[in-house]
């Protein structure tokens, strides 16, 4: 390998590691952040990863739920460190637990929503950042 | 009064000034801090609403800060700006509201949290007219104390951005930043856990009269160390979304 090939492989893997949270991190754009939606649903999986985290929500058929909503949700979170200031961690939602998610959905009508917050089993509320709802009249 | 009760009269009054000059030089702004959003109902309304009343801004910057939140609304890019190497990085007025802990760092000499350096050694601001002169999108910041409260004044911030949605910055409120934005902040310790920050902007082509609204953060412990785990084979939803369809041509 010559001197200028591994310095090309250099600047080659050096700009793919540049260019890696450009293409994970993105436009908020693609979801309605004019739209809240509420779904109550089972967790199947909680991937702690950055730079968004990502809550997977099975909402069942039943009594009051729109039969539209039904199915596997993709809600997308903050990063770790963003959401560890408001109280999560990794292990803080688990496969099965039931909770409440409160997001903005994505415009195009899939099941995928940017997280505003949560509220688990015993009431307690976990926000995605530093935003709060219009109720809330704490400082 | 005898030699004796002025000598320790004397010694008290000196100990109180003592102890009140120690606390007006450090008057523990140092730590990790968390803004608190008092309930604006998403990011976005806390972003570029604010937590005050909004500016009053000439014509001219309303109609710009309309026309580029249509095209974002559409779906649009509204900042088109080549990302050069002279490209001022960062951007002060979300970096102050955003989620995550701001550590504040003090010395006689400076302070510093979010990206701004505050310099308390008398150094004047630089002559931002002067063509060697290279702006800042965190502006450049001297500072003195009034009592118990920090005092920044900030000049020096880019004519344009390439480093934001918007192609200027945007000021919580309705404001813009311009090459002749002037920034005023006034740090208090309200107690010893809340820190109270009060934003002064003016500019002669953005404002009718100067644009204030005050944050506030509560002292926190930096969060245990919990790391991202590693990204899953799986993809998800707005891996392919993202990309957002450029802006119509202007």
């Amino acid at each position: 390998m010559t001197r200028n090939t591994r310095h090309g492989m250099g600047v080659g893997l050096a700009l793919l590691v540049m260019a890696m949270p450009a293409i994970a991190h993105h436009s908020f754009a693609m979801f309605d952040q004019t739209k809240e939606i509420s779904l109550t649903g089972t967790v199947s999986e909680f991937y702690w990863i950055n730079p968004h985290t990502h809550l997977i929500l099975n909402v069942e058929a039943g009594p009051g739920v729109d039969p539209k909503m039904v199915g596997e949700w993709d809600v997308e979170g903050a990063s770790p460190g963003i959401m560890s200031v408001q109280g999560w961690s990794s292990t803080l939602v688990k496969p099965g637990e039931k909770i409440t998610v409160v997001a903005n959905p994505l415009r195009n009508g899939q099941k995928g929503a940017t997280l505003f917050y949560i509220t688990l089993a015993d009431s307690k509320r976990l926000y995605n950042d530093v935003a709060r709802p219009k109720e809330s009249s704490a400082r | 009064m005898n030699t004796a009760s002025l000598l320790k009269s004397l010694g008290t009054a000196l100990l109180i000034a003592g102890v009140a000059t120690s606390q007006a030089a450090t008057p523990g702004l140092a730590g990790t801090w968390v803004v608190q959003d008092p309930g604006s109902g998403s990011f976005n309304e806390w972003m570029f609403k604010g937590p005050g009343p909004q500016a009053q801004v000439y014509p001219e910057a309303a109609k710009l800060n309309a026309a580029e939140d249509a095209l974002l609304a559409a779906g649009h890019v509204t900042n088109t700006m080549p990302q050069r190497p002279d490209c001022p990085r960062g951007n002060l007025p979300l970096a102050w509201a955003s989620s995550g802990i701001q550590t504040l760092t003090m010395t006689p000499d400076e302070v510093r949290m979010t990206g701004e350096i505050i310099y308390l050694d008398g150094r004047p601001h630089p002559d931002t007219k002067s063509p060697d002169f290279v702006p800042s999108a965190m502006g450049h910041a001297i500072g003195h104390w009034e009592g118990d409260v920090l005092v920044a004044d900030l000049i020096g911030f880019p004519a344009k951005s390439c480093d934001s949605r918007y192609p200027n910055y945007r000021v919580p409120g309705g404001g813009r930043i311009s090459d002749t934005t002037h920034l005023v902040e006034r740090f208090r310790l309200v107690d010893a856990d809340t820190l109270e920050i009060v934003y002064t902007w003016d500019d002669p082509k953005i404002y009718l009269k100067p644009h204030s609204y005050t944050y506030y953060f509560k002292r926190t412990a930096p969060p245990k160390d919990d790391p991202a785990q590693a990204p899953p084979a799986r993809k998800f939803l707005t891996d392919e979304l993202w990309k957002a369809p450029p802006a119509p041509a202007q």
